[in-house]
């Protein structure tokens, strides 16, 4: 038992030895100036995902990529490196306490870190004014889901699964939905006349084109192309197509009872409350189009706690409740009404950053002001030997 | 170990704070407040003197204490045209108001052939105390005092006479909207 | 006491001097006083400014100066708004490009300033070009199609100067007799005729009817009937949407201003408006007859109605705060080594010390005109970040002075002022740089804690790569004791880890800023990243000079290069065009951080290389 325990500190000492950190350091900035640059390309959730949020990438020329250590390795390493020093080598005293502090406190950030990747979700929620929702939309997963009669989903498809002469079996059904064509960022243009066959409308006036993503995730127009077979009715057999946002998405008749309906639409979660727009307004600079303030007037309408109340979201003043933050992200007034746009959080981690920064403010004043009256100790001391 | 404690306590601590606030109470909002507009505290409406069509004197100076709603028009305007009986049927539901037409038109005949035409009823309300019409004078009010240069413009002049409202082009007189001004008029 | 009171004395003496070069009033051609004038309110670009500053930055966008032929802006805009038909034979508008004055047509002068009179006939051929140009997205256009579409822009905006007064200012017309007994044809205009506009356009239907379209039978009477309408008709519809020179407060909506063409075409104007429409017209009408008198009472009058004090930000103006300082930093720095040079002599020193104090003293002035001009934090923008830095680097700088007590951080201090000086100077947005935020920034609290603390950050990180500059360049030119580079040594680390603490927390605050608002802690946007950078960089040359990693000269090369860390996260990140931060990219301002880069890293080594050699040696 000792036999272990001592390996364990040999172990640990090794790990805390700040040559690791000489060397995680300067990998990490590299890192940062690599996945800085590559958003003007690839855009910033795409950078995000692959230099950052991942255990390794490759970089150099087409003919020549190496692999190099990414976000998650780099602060893993710097992660158990830093929590072996604190555990095994932060001996507490009076010169040294600024120190270990703010170490601490990098520490926990560190640690709240990784609480919000591993449970953080957000999406946004857009509601008209005067109307109510509760359904929160993620920014960038899509979901294929076909609705029954009654428009419950019952199957449901992360886009990421999805791939052109993909076979879809519809559970209790005999129809089957197969995949042509699908694009994660579709253009749309007109379907050439010798290609109508076998279509049904509109997909016989429209088509979809596989385009390049674009660099801000969620702006690509997600769609599919698909054929059905199988229906009873042979003209409902054929081709059709869908995508996120379609106003006129497919919907079969494939039997005498059921209907169905295929739709491509962001994911969604339902909130445990529902949010109420009562009115939304924007304050412009006077004589220009630029917004000085917007401001969401809503009420909260919660059935499971009994909680009914008014609130105000703008920008930099979101409302917190039952772990949801909801901030004021943007708006759309092109519609018959204006809509507003919050953005929906949901982190459990949120708390450490805060934490964290006391504490390391904390410790470096402390560290700073030893160090300032410690060289005047020092200087009276020199003098007094002179 | 003393170090592992202080980080697992911390740890606690985070989770405890996070539970902690995502079961806190929401923030007291009484209620949503009504769009407030921001009022310029304006001067006092100029006197001036006007003749109407049947001669008489009417004075801004001696009409002090009471609602004034003032409204430009012509004979040759046409949304003007339309909104006027309705305006005399304000007049009528309100009889505490007074409702000067004052007309940009050049000649007088045009309109009292224009009020000829209207309705019985219309030209029986237009013999109210509280309704004068008039014609201005080479747009001495209308241009020169009030700066109105586009017709139909409306003033709806507090009992204070202060302004409490201007309306630009013609409008519903019957709706909800007017409704609420003329009831939060004082 | 005499070294002091002699160097009191030049100091006083070259401050008059310099003063005297920046303050001196602009010749005056007309002789009507323009000084109320310039302080009357406008409503431009989101805020209350006073007339001077927008004429300067009108002036600035046609011409690229702030002065016309020996006339201060202001007078160019009151010639141009008083007196349309002469002001737009003035040569006003640079084109720079050759190609575009090839396109219009326009002959090659010393200097490339042409009328709007010489551009129109340019302006009507290059107009279909433009037409399709404005639909092309910006990063596709060539220099000179940019180039032709900004000229479009100006003329445009030229044109809503020209008009903005049009509806007061006495019109030449011949006037049909009917009316000449009523309009007093001196003084007819466009309001005066508009009261009479319905009966000329019955008349005009008549005339149709009875004589039809073609002018030319018509009568000598009935012509001039037909051109008054038309000249009513035309000057409206150039008027439309006309919104440019909003100087009459709205009646109705409090805080608002309004164009005075505005004011009449949206129905906004109430009795209260007339009087001051009227007293517009007395100024137009005392400004071409040049009656003093008149001119002098209506300006008076005219500003003690405004609703705000003007006077700040004329006086901010007329001061030009951070042009002055950068003179007195430069002094500060030459004064600096020339003490050193001559044995430390004291009456260089205080000479220094106060022109570094003066400069110091503009610059906080000038924040804190900033601050009650625009009625936030000071640090909304980059430029403001740049001039905020530029305060309190030296400030640093000269705190370092005090505790060293070798002069070399009053030198730091004077190159440091200059440097960021000069930046400001390159960086100055063209006109009006005083700006409103939009709603994402509108917020005092963050302004005030997270920008405050990363531009502190940036300046005490500035100070430290001075400093170990200096620790370099005097090493490896063997002119440093042993006890200064200790001294020297000792500050470099206590600023490096002040500079930790601040660019530490700040980047931290912007994490809670970034939480509060948008939801989230950290998101790997450009900037972050770059403050990221400067934390982990310090934090990097910190431990390895502790742990053992860095020799204390491979320390002061990572401190040196603290300026391409901080220059490449504070400007190099808005080159990238993507994230929150993003301000666009500017070519001049790549290659130039590149060069920087260069040269620095060049420096730098070059430097070390030679104190290893002479620590071998």
């Amino acid at each position: 038992m000792q036999a272990i325990w001592t390996s364990l500190q040999k172990i640990g000492l090794r790990l805390a030895r700040p040559d690791i950190l000489f060397w995680v350091l300067p990998l990490m900035m590299a890192l940062l100036i690599l996945g800085t640059v590559a958003q003007k390309n690839i855009g910033l959730y795409a950078a995000q995902e692959e230099y950052f949020g991942s255990f390794y990438t490759w970089i150099g020329p087409k003919t020549f990529t190496i692999p190099i250590p990414a976000g998650l390795t780099i602060m893993g390493i710097f992660l158990v490196n830093l929590t072996c020093k604190f555990l095994f080598r932060s001996e507490w005293s009076w010169q040294r306490s600024g120190s270990i502090l703010s170490h601490f406190g990098v520490l926990l950030l560190v640690f709240g870190g990784v609480m919000t990747a591993l449970t953080s979700q957000e999406g946004f929620l857009m509601v008209g004014q005067g109307d109510q929702s509760n359904i929160v939309e993620d920014y960038h997963s899509r979901n294929l889901v076909v609705y029954d009669t009654e428009g419950r989903p019952f199957v449901t498809i992360p886009h990421e699964n999805l791939h052109d002469a993909l076979r879809i079996e519809l559970p209790t059904m005999p129809v089957t939905l197969t995949i042509d064509k699908y694009c994660f960022n579709c253009s749309i243009s007109m379907r050439p006349q010798s290609e109508q066959e076998g279509w049904h409308s509109p997909g016989n006036r429209m088509m979809l084109n596989k385009a390049p993503a674009d660099s801000t995730d969620e702006k690509n127009l997600t769609g599919i192309e698909f054929t059905i077979n199988g229906a009873k009715d042979e003209d409902i057999n054929g081709k059709y197509l869908t995508f996120v946002g379609f106003p006129k998405p497919p919907v079969l008749d494939i039997d005498d009872e059921q209907t169905i309906t295929i739709e491509l639409e962001r994911a969604k979660r339902p909130l445990p409350f529902a949010v109420k727009l009562i009115r939304f307004e924007r304050d412009m600079h006077p004589g220009t189009d630029m917004a000085s303030a917007y401001t969401s007037w809503i009420k909260i309408i919660d059935e499971e706690t009994g909680n009914n109340f008014p609130a105000k979201i703008e920008m930099n003043e979101p409302l917190r409740y039952r772990g949801f933050t909801l901030y004021q992200s943007s708006f759309d007034l092109n519609g018959d009404k204006p809509h507003t746009v919050l953005a929906v959080v949901n982190n459990k981690g949120r708390i450490f950053p805060y934490l964290a920064s006391l504490i390391i403010a904390l410790g470096l004043i402390i560290h700073l002001v030893i160090r300032l009256t410690g060289l005047k100790k020092s200087t009276h001391k020199e003098e007094a030997a002179r | 170990m003393k170090n592992a404690a202080i980080l697992i306590i911390f740890i606690l601590l985070g989770a405890i704070l996070t539970l902690w606030l995502d079961n806190a109470s929401p923030p007291e909002i009484k209620s949503v407040p009504i769009t407030a507009q921001e009022r310029v505290p304006l001067s006092h409406l100029p006197d001036f003197e006007i003749t109407d069509i049947n001669g008489k004197l009417f004075r801004t100076s001696e009409n002090r204490g009471e609602k004034l709603i003032l409204n430009f028009w012509a004979t040759w305007c046409a949304p003007c045209v339309v909104e006027f009986p309705k305006l005399v049927k304000l007049a009528k539901d309100n009889p505490d108001i007074t409702i000067l037409f004052l007309s940009s038109d050049t000649n007088q005949e045009a309109i009292s052939r224009f009020l000829e035409k209207q309705s019985p009823e219309t030209k029986e309300t237009l013999r109210n105390k509280n309704i004068i019409v008039a014609k201005d004078n080479k747009g001495k009010i209308t241009a020169d005092i009030f700066q109105t240069y586009k017709l139909p413009e409306t003033l709806i002049i507090s009992s204070t006479g202060t302004l409490a409202h201007k309306i630009v082009g013609d409008t519903d007189w019957n709706g909800e909207e007017i409704k609420s001004i003329l009831r939060d008029l004082d | 006491m005499k070294h002091f009171l002699f160097a009191f004395f030049l100091m006083t003496l070259s401050f008059l001097y310099v003063s005297n070069l920046v303050w001196a009033q602009e010749q005056k051609i007309s002789p009507l006083s323009i000084e109320k004038f310039k302080a009357l309110p406008i409503m431009h670009e989101g805020r209350l400014k006073p007339i001077e500053t927008f004429a300067q930055a009108e002036l600035v966008r046609f011409s690229g100066k702030q002065s016309f032929e020996h006339q201060d802006a202001t007078t160019w805009l009151a010639h141009t708004v008083f007196d349309p038909a002469t002001a737009s034979n003035d040569r006003i508008f640079k084109i720079e490009n050759s190609e575009i004055r090839h396109l219009m047509g326009l002959e090659e002068r010393k200097k490339p300033l042409y009328a709007f009179t010489e551009l129109t006939k340019g302006l009507q051929k290059t107009f279909p070009t433009v037409e399709q140009l404005i639909n092309v997205p910006k990063q596709n256009l060539s220099s000179e199609q940019t180039a032709l579409l900004t000229l479009h822009e100006n003329a445009l905006e030229y044109t809503q100067l020209l008009r903005s007064l049009s509806l007061l200012l006495p019109l030449n017309v011949d006037l049909p007799d009917q009316y000449k007994e009523e309009i007093n044809p001196e003084t007819v205009n466009y309001l005066v005729l508009k009261k009479h506009a319905i009966d000329i356009e019955d008349s005009i239907r008549n005339i149709i009817d009875t004589k039809g379209n073609n002018p030319e039978t018509y009568s000598e009477k009935e012509q001039r009937i037909a051109i008054l309408g038309l000249q009513i008709r035309t000057i409206e519809s150039a008027a439309e949407g006309n919104s440019l020179f909003r100087v009459i407060p709205s009646p109705i909506n409090d805080g608002d201003y309004l164009a005075p063409w505005e004011l009449i075409q949206s129905g906004q104007a109430t009795w209260e408006s007339s009087p001051v429409i009227k007293e517009w017209e007395l100024l137009a009408q005392s400004w071409r007859e040049t009656d003093t008198t008149t001119w002098n009472k209506t300006t008076q009058s005219l500003l003690n109605q405004a609703k705000i004090k003007t006077t700040p930000e004329l006086l901010y103006n007329k001061i030009k705060p951070f042009q002055t300082s950068l003179i007195f930093y430069a002094f500060s720095f030459l004064l600096a080594l020339a003490s050193i040079t001559f044995h430390h002599k004291r009456s260089l020193s205080w000479l220094s010390i106060f022109a570094a104090i003066i400069a110091i003293t503009l610059e906080a002035g000038g924040v804190c005109t900033r601050i009650i001009v625009l009625n936030r934090p000071p640090v909304g923008t980059l430029y403001e970040s740049i001039l905020f830095v530029g305060l309190v680097a030296p400030l640093f700088a000269l705190l370092m002075e005090w505790r060293m007590k070798n002069l070399l951080g009053l030198l730091s201090a004077g190159f440091v002022g200059t440097t960021i000086g000069l930046l400001a100077l390159s960086m100055a947005d063209e006109g009006d740089n005083m700006k409103v935020l939009s709603a994402v920034l509108n917020t005092q609290f963050w302004l005030t804690t997270h920008v405050l603390c990363i531009t502190i950050g940036y300046g005490w990180c500035l100070v430290t790569s001075v400093i170990a500059h200096m620790l370099l360049l005097g090493q490896a030119l063997g002119r440093l004791t042993k006890d200064i580079i200790k001294n020297l040594q000792h500050a470099q680390n206590t600023l490096a880890i002040t500079a930790l603490l601040f660019t530490a927390t700040g980047t931290i605050l912007g994490g809670i800023w970034a939480d509060q608002s948008w939801g989230r802690f950290w998101g790997w946007d450009p900037k972050e990243n770059g403050a990221l950078l400067i934390v982990l960089w310090l934090v990097w040359i910190i431990h390895s000079r502790i742990a053992g990693q860095f020799t204390s000269t491979q320390a002061t090369m990572g401190y040196a290069f603290l300026s391409v860390i901080v220059g490449t996260a504070w400007i190099g990140v808005n080159l990238l065009g993507v994230g929150l931060h993003s301000y666009g990219f500017t070519e001049g301002l790549f290659w130039g951080l590149g060069l920087f880069t260069l040269l620095e890293a060049g420096l730098i080594t070059t430097l070390s290389l030679i104190i290893r050699k002479k620590t071998l040696a």
